[in-house]
């Protein structure tokens, strides 16, 4: 075994322990926040491989994280509180018939990114097929007001605007960085095969790309229907974090906010995506202050500020295109060590 | 026969108010090549600075109205002198996101402001002046002074827009740039002037629709200027992104559908805006040109 991967497995083989010691006797606010952070992260790993290394702009993510968590909800809700729920429009069969136990959390939360992927195929194959640059935007975003408008609408399966209460709180440490990890996993490979060399070779030029043969549209949709099941599959996670899920819960700021982690952490990073999303959960809730001391509503403003900055004087982000590895971390090291012994043998 | 006329004259009132919307839109994107995504705030922003003139300061109509606008085109040029210029030579993957950012700032300054002025809750426009509100009985129809004024206001505004446009040097500098930028500036323009000229001249519009759709509909929001914004940049989108007759022509044509939906589907009114969504991605998907563009040849 090459000693790389001796270290990646010990970083896993800790970070499980992390997570275990974690749930048991973590402070409440600090588990919640990593929590936040590993659903921010999951998504964004997501939306970094549609818009970072594959170039294409979806405004769409909140619309897939809005029916990942739906999905999974109506899968785990308990029936006496599917009951209890639903009084004006009763639930539809066959969700109401049948719920899921704890141990069927993961098939539940797969469901909830299938279905996603599932709303990426209507989407993606115009939408990916006719569009780019901001017209692919608009178009993702429109989509996604269709889901969030659906899904307020349709009372017999979503309750409405009331929203759902009552969901069990299955998510925890274990659950949120083991989705982390599988499907940082995935994009890693994906991103260093052949087919993530052709991603990155849309996003530089299309037109060039086409002409070496790459199926373009192929290539985008499979990068959609990723990150559409990232999306998914962190909304699932956050309904059984929060508990208490509405219509609002997943408008534009989402994808406002994923936005922000993934320039933040350098568009076409995956680690960036993965820190970003950390550094954003932490941050945002280290802000809490501003909304209750100064203005409700302040932060928002400074995260907008703050976005703008960081697209003015920024744009590379903390990684750029760059990928941690330990190789990275070696030469680093090395350097600040060779530097620290140049200094003290000049004493 | 009467509730039609009547129906009609509120599709004309939207419409108008969508298209002077869309024209900010439409000229940017004409020249930037790039989809402004704060001219739905800008609007929004002018129906607050009317409320700030008017209702707070005391100022007579006409005075707080021209203030407001004026107010409100100068913010248009702050922005781009401010976030899109200094982005004139990225990617313009990185102007959009930057546009959005300007977008939620303008909108959260709103939720922010003290609670006289603006703040998170809903604020009622003030009542406009009698004019507006006057009910005109022609036979069996009333019609509301305010779907007639609208249009016609908006309607002088969108000529006097056409004369700027082909009849000054300002507006042949425009026309020019659309073209090829470039050139434009080797023929000795100044570039920079003409597109603050294009954001003043659109964020202009976008006011005097911010202060019409006030006096519409008297309820001002911090979020109001998403849907309409969107609802507009549909209306740029079907009347051909770039064209500004067409922007005209789309817009009336959203405002009147969407009119029709309220009006005679009332059981679907919640889902209207996925029906203006669908009409965006259809036109973008099958033609992507609108109804007035001209097709837009990709260079290799």
């Amino acid at each position: 075994m090459k000693p790389n991967r001796i270290l990646t497995v010990l970083f896993l083989l800790g970070l499980a322990l992390f997570a275990w010691w974690g749930d048991a006797r973590m402070d409440r606010l600090l588990w919640r926040i990593l929590n936040l952070g590993a659903i921010y992260a999951i998504a964004a790993v997501g939306y970094t491989v549609i818009n970072g290394i594959t170039g294409q702009f979806s405004l769409g993510p909140h619309g897939f994280m809005l029916l990942g968590a739906y999905f999974t909800t109506l899968l785990i809700l308990p029936l006496e509180q599917k009951r209890a729920v639903w009084i004006f429009d009763p639930l539809v069969p066959p969700f109401s018939q049948f719920s899921l136990p704890e141990s069927g959390f993961v098939l539940a939360l797969v469901a909830g990114g299938v279905v996603a992927v599932l709303a990426a195929v209507v989407v993606g194959v115009p939408a990916l097929r006719a569009l780019r640059g901001d017209y692919l935007a608009i178009a993702t975003l429109g989509f996604g007001e269709i889901i969030f408008l659906l899904v307020a609408n349709l009372r017999g399966l979503t309750n409405g605007a009331m929203g759902i209460k009552g969901i069990p709180f299955y998510t925890n440490l274990k659950w949120a960085v083991g989705a982390l990890v599988v499907l940082t996993y995935a994009a890693v490979r994906l991103k260093n095969s052949s087919f993530g060399r052709a991603l990155r070779a849309i996003r530089e030029d299309e037109l060039a790309a086409e002409s070496m043969g790459i199926n373009v549209f192929r290539h985008k949709f499979l990068a959609f229907m990723f990150s559409a099941f990232c999306a998914g599959v962190a909304g699932g996670l956050m309904a059984t974090l929060i508990g208490t899920i509405t219509p609002d819960l997943f408008r534009f700021f989402v994808t406002f906010y994923l936005l922000m982690i993934i320039v933040l952490g350098g568009l076409g990073s995956i680690s960036g995506a993965i820190v970003g999303g950390f550094i954003f959960a932490t941050v945002f809730e280290a802000l809490r202050f501003i909304d209750t001391a100064v203005v409700p509503g302040m932060r928002m403003v400074v995260f907008a500020l703050l976005l703008i900055l960081l697209m003015l004087f920024f744009r590379r982000g903390l990684f750029g295109r760059e990928e941690f590895s330990w190789d990275w971390i070696g030469r680093g090291a090395s350097r600040v060590w060779r530097w620290a012994w140049a200094k003290m043998s000049s004493f | 026969m009467a509730p039609y006329v009547q129906q009609l004259f509120n599709g004309l009132t939207l419409g108008s108010l969508y298209a002077l919307l869309a024209i900010g839109y439409t000229m940017v994107y004409g020249i930037l090549r790039f989809i402004n995504f704060a001219h739905g705030e800008i609007f929004m922003f002018a129906g607050y600075w009317a409320l700030l003139w008017f209702a707070v300061l005391k100022f007579p109509w006409w005075a707080a109205a021209v203030l407001a606008v004026a107010i409100t085109g100068l913010m248009g040029v702050i922005i781009e002198r401010l976030a899109y210029r200094p982005l004139r030579h990225a990617p313009r993957i990185s102007v959009f996101i930057t546009a959005m950012g300007v977008s939620i700032l303008l909108g959260n300054t709103i939720i922010v402001l003290p609670d006289w002025w603006a703040g998170g809750r809903q604020k009622p426009f003030p009542t406009p002046p009698a004019i507006m509100t006057r009910i005109f009985q022609l036979g069996d129809v009333r019609i509301q002074g305010v779907t007639i004024w609208v249009p016609l206001i908006a309607i002088a505004c969108l000529l006097g827009l056409l004369l700027l446009i082909y009849r000054t040097k300002v507006g042949r500098a425009m026309r020019a740039i659309a073209t090829d930028l470039e050139i434009t500036a080797l023929m000795g323009a100044n570039i920079n002037r003409i597109i603050s000229y294009t954001f003043l001249v659109g964020s202009l519009l976008a006011a005097v629709a911010g202060i019409l759709w006030g006096c519409r509909y008297p309820r001002l929001q911090w979020d109001l200027g998403l849907l309409p914004g969107l609802r507009s940049f549909t209306a740029a989108v079907v009347g051909g992104i770039g064209n500004i007759t067409g922007a005209m022509l789309g817009g009336f044509l959203i405002g009147l559908g969407e009119i029709a939906v309220v009006a005679f589907l009332p059981h679907l009114s919640g889902l209207r805006d996925a029906f203006i969504f669908a009409i965006l991605i259809l036109f973008l998907l099958v033609r992507p040109t609108g109804l007035l563009g001209k097709p837009l040849k990709e260079k290799v």
